[in-house]
């Protein structure tokens, strides 16, 4: 009986292929080109590691092959508008919801069709692309084959985002033209919205970076961003990231699972109707918005990005209307446009009264290396004055001695009076403590104001954290990096640094507390208010 | 046995219409195995919504249509008993005749390639040209062969010979009856030209507006209706006399002292009733369909305005 279900929905797909021979043969030639290149483009070096003797790591020479398989993964799209056909045309609605096949039966053949058309000769080139890696490379010792395995499914997943976006698109517009723009749009926003009003929010709200801040690597479950899953340095074979990796596959099998309910739910009478769902429509509007609005955060023009995105809105709304508007129409989208902006104001205010939601709060535990560096320094601006300022600092770098716990093992001794700033390692821990204990003491969401919030959502980017007059900002840097031991090639540097700003009647036991901390480097001992120094 | 029961359909109203727009109000018809079954009715009255209905391609808003006891809408059992022709040919322009043939066969495990190939070679069709470079007739013919091919029990052709010469229709009809008696199968078939219904069917119906105005035998319907031309000796003749006896009079016109009148009721039934006002002439000439259709759609205003206009 399964058997002979599964025989069904495989002639039916191939139905669905034969149709789209043009796809196929398009797909095709991107696909074979795309593998040819790339099996031809990257060559294997060896490189010399102290556990391991000899690396295998394959070393692209080009990437037009790379490129033409996420070229080829794109294509994806014309696939699916070919094969779901049947929502968006009338006569092909009435062939093939008339034929003897449920919603289910349908939506599971066509589904097996993009798979046959697109995925599967994508698939089968990554396989040749890994053959060649086995063959040049070594398919057990070294990194080849888990380096291309890993591209390659990131292809592969790139391929399932675009199909899965596409079908979901798809199901939800009753009209070619929507169904391709939507698609479109929806796919640049799942992408690049996660990735901007992160950055937006660490960079502007939270004013913490630390380099070893994996948080970003989250975005690589969203769209596009897959990419990110290759984390920076080498190691490829991170559980970390095949885990992203997996979800961000996950998601879009969802998105395609969440589709046969949308698909199942549509019958002939939708055909043609640009907008199947308002929902779908109020979203897909929200979500462009919304990525629209975050770009212009970054750009110091409101004015231009407001317009903009209103016409842009507006466009769409009217295309996608396709029937009379009349003056409520036109005022109802108005009310919404703004409603979206007050929306995005609220999240973003979210953002910046809980410190970028508590990233703020993110600190370095620990030095790992044997080179430690700690700064801090103050600026007290003179009547908001950037020319007119009062500035501490305090400084310290050592280099510790003893056994160090990570990443050395217990019978690495470093060279005793190497360098002159020696210090014991469990002395580091301790003086690193302290200062996390300063930070969090000091580095307080108290002074953050819905005044300062509209200043700096609408006054720039380059103003990291809104200065009224009479403040003090506080820059705190932190380092670590590997200058004894050369063994390790990569991931030897460590920087951690946060700004923020404490109010002047609390500078003095600031300074105070910081002194007892680092050796005082003040830069300017008399408190010197600088004066007109021309450019700075 | 086709079943549609109290089958209603709604479409929802777009944002700029006020009310949601009713194609089929209420609609019940039997459609018996092996018969040919003609959908007449005015434009836009609902015919290839129905026929839509009838195939799943639409659901019903309310009612039921069943095909030999199946609830036709999703259901492939039901689906597989059916073949729509629809009223275009443009879904299948990239298609050759091997594709189509290919692509039938992948969905209708009955399909036979023996009737597509017998068929396609008896009309001289090219079976490796694409389908755009037919002519509409044998875009027709094509399409008819591959629902014949698929040898479902009931084939349904949405105006399927409209906008076909003569010779040509004649073809693809006789092939149609030709393949469809050998196996007792049904055939519904709507069009514009009542004339062809009234050759080819056996039974028909009229809707008008989504509404059912019959549906019956053709030679039922037929002998539903008279006209009958009379003459006073004295008086002319008058529609409110003809009222008088009972009749219900669907048109009245009159030339001369001789009136001319569409009834509704059998030329048997009527004749006597008329007798009563002593005409000097009084003969009953039976309706042709098309008469029928014609009159039925013009009491219910249709193209009223547009005949007052012109006169």
């Amino acid at each position: 009986m399964a058997q002979t279900y599964l025989k069904k929905i495989n002639k039916a797909a191939a139905a669905e292929c034969r149709n789209r021979r043009k796809v196929r043969l398009m797909i095709l030639i991107i696909t074979v080109a795309a593998a040819l290149f790339e099996a031809s483009e990257f060559t294997v070096k060896n490189y010399d590691s102290d556990d391991i003797n000899w690396i295998l790591f394959p070393n692209y020479d080009n990437f037009f092959g790379l490129f033409l398989m996420f070229v080829a993964a794109a294509f994806g799209a014309f696939a699916v508008y070919g094969v779901f056909s049947d929502l968006t045309n009338k006569q092909t609605a009435d062939v093939q919801l008339s034929l003897p096949m449920s919603a289910k039966d349908r939506f599971l053949s066509k589904i097996l069709a993009v798979a046959k058309l697109h995925l599967i000769p994508l698939a089968c080139a990554s396989l040749f692309v890994l053959m060649i890696g086995c063959v040049k490379g070594h398919a057990v010792i070294g990194d080849t084959f888990s380096f291309l395995f890993k591209i390659h499914c990131i292809v592969l997943a790139e391929a399932l985002f675009v199909d899965s976006i596409c079908i979901f698109c798809m199901c939800c517009c009753g009209a070619k033209a929507e169904g391709v723009y939507t698609s479109m749009i929806t796919a640049f926003c799942v992408t690049l919205t996660p990735t901007l009003v992160y950055n937006f929010i660490t960079n502007n709200f939270s004013s913490v970076s630390f380099s070893e801040d994996i948080s970003n690597r989250f975005l690589a479950m969203f769209g596009g961003m897959i990419a990110l899953s290759i984390e920076s340095g080498y190691d490829f074979s991170s559980v970390e990231s095949w885990v992203y990796l997996g979800i961000n596959m996950a998601a879009s099998c969802l998105l395609v699972f969440a589709s046969f309910f949308i698909y199942r739910k549509r019958d002939g009478r939708q055909v043609g109707r640009p907008m199947v769902y308002d929902l779908f429509m109020e979203l897909f509007m929200f979500a462009g918005l919304f990525t629209l609005f975050t770009m212009f955060s970054y750009a110091e023009s409101w004015g231009i990005g407001l317009t903009l995105a209103l016409i842009i809105y507006l466009v769409i709304r009217i295309v996608a209307a396709r029937a009379k508007i009349t003056p409520k129409t036109f005022l109802i989208w108005l009310l919404k446009y703004v409603a979206c902006f007050g929306i995005f104001l609220v999240i973003m205010a979210a953002g910046y009264f809980t410190g970028g939601f508590g990233h703020y709060k993110l600190r370095m535990k620990e030095f790992k290396w044997d080179n430690a560096d700690m700064q801090i320094s103050t600026t007290q601006y003179a009547n908001g004055s950037y020319l007119q300022q009062n500035r501490h600092s305090f400084h310290d770098n050592y280099y510790v001695s003893g056994k160090a716990d990570y990443p050395y093992n217990d019978d690495t001794v470093f060279l005793s009076g190497y360098h002159g700033n020696e210090i014991k390692k469990s002395e580091l821990d301790d003086k690193l403590e302290k200062l996390n204990k300063l930070i969090d003491e000091y580095y307080t969401l108290e002074n953050r104001s819905t005044e300062a919030f509209l200043d700096m959502m609408f006054g720039g980017v380059y103003k990291n954290e809104a200065v009224p007059s009479d403040n003090v900002n506080v820059y705190i840097s932190l380092s670590d990096d590997n200058t004894i031991s050369n063994n390790i090639d990569f991931g030897d540097r460590r920087d951690y640094n946060v700004s923020f700003i404490i109010p002047p009647d609390k500078l003095n036991d600031f300074l105070k507390d910081a002194q007892d901390i680092l050796s005082d480097e003040t830069d300017d001992v008399n408190d010197r208010i600088y004066e007109d120094v021309g450019s700075y | 046995m086709i079943d549609i029961k109290d089958v209603m359909m709604v479409f929802e109203k777009s944002k700029d219409e006020k009310e949601n727009f009713i194609a089929l109000d209420h609609i019940s018809i039997e459609i018996p195995e092996g018969c040919i079954y003609g959908f007449l009715g005015s434009n836009g009255a609902g015919k290839s919504t129905l026929m839509r209905m009838i195939c799943g391609v639409y659901p019903c808003s309310s009612g039921s249509i069943k095909i030999d006891g199946i609830e036709v809408y999703d259901s492939p059992e039901a689906k597989g008993k059916i073949f729509f022709v629809n009223d275009e040919t443009i879904q299948y322009a990239n298609y050759t005749l091997k594709d189509l043939k290919n692509y039938y066969s992948s969905y209708y495990p009955e399909f036979s390639e023996e009737v597509f190939d017998r068929l396609i070679s008896k009309l001289d069709l090219p079976m490796n040209k694409r389908m755009s470079q037919f002519s509409k007739g044998m875009k027709r013919q094509a399409v008819v062969v591959a629902a014949l091919s698929c040898k479902t029990k009931y084939i349904m052709l949405d105006e399927a010979f409209d906008g076909l010469d003569p010779a040509m229709r004649k073809i693809i009809k006789t092939m149609i009856v030709d393949e469809l008696m050998d196996r007792g199968a049904t055939m519904i078939v709507s069009s514009h030209n009542v004339a062809e219904i009234n050759e080819l069917c056996d039974r028909a119906m009229l809707i008008h507006q989504g509404h059912l105005i019959f549906a019956d035998e053709i030679d039922e319907i037929k002998s539903g209706f008279c006209k009958i031309q009379l003459a006073l000796k004295d008086a002319q003749m008058t529609r409110e006399m003809a009222e008088q006896t009972g009749l219900e009079i669907m048109q009245f016109s009159r030339l001369g002292s001789v009136a001319q009148m569409i009834v509704r009721g059998s030329a048997e039934d009527s004749m006597p009733r008329l007798r009563g006002l002593s005409p000097v002439l009084l003969e009953a000439v039976p309706l042709t369909l098309e008469e029928i259709f014609i009159y039925e759609l013009e009491v219910r205003g249709y193209g009223a305005d547009i005949l007052k206009e012109d006169k």
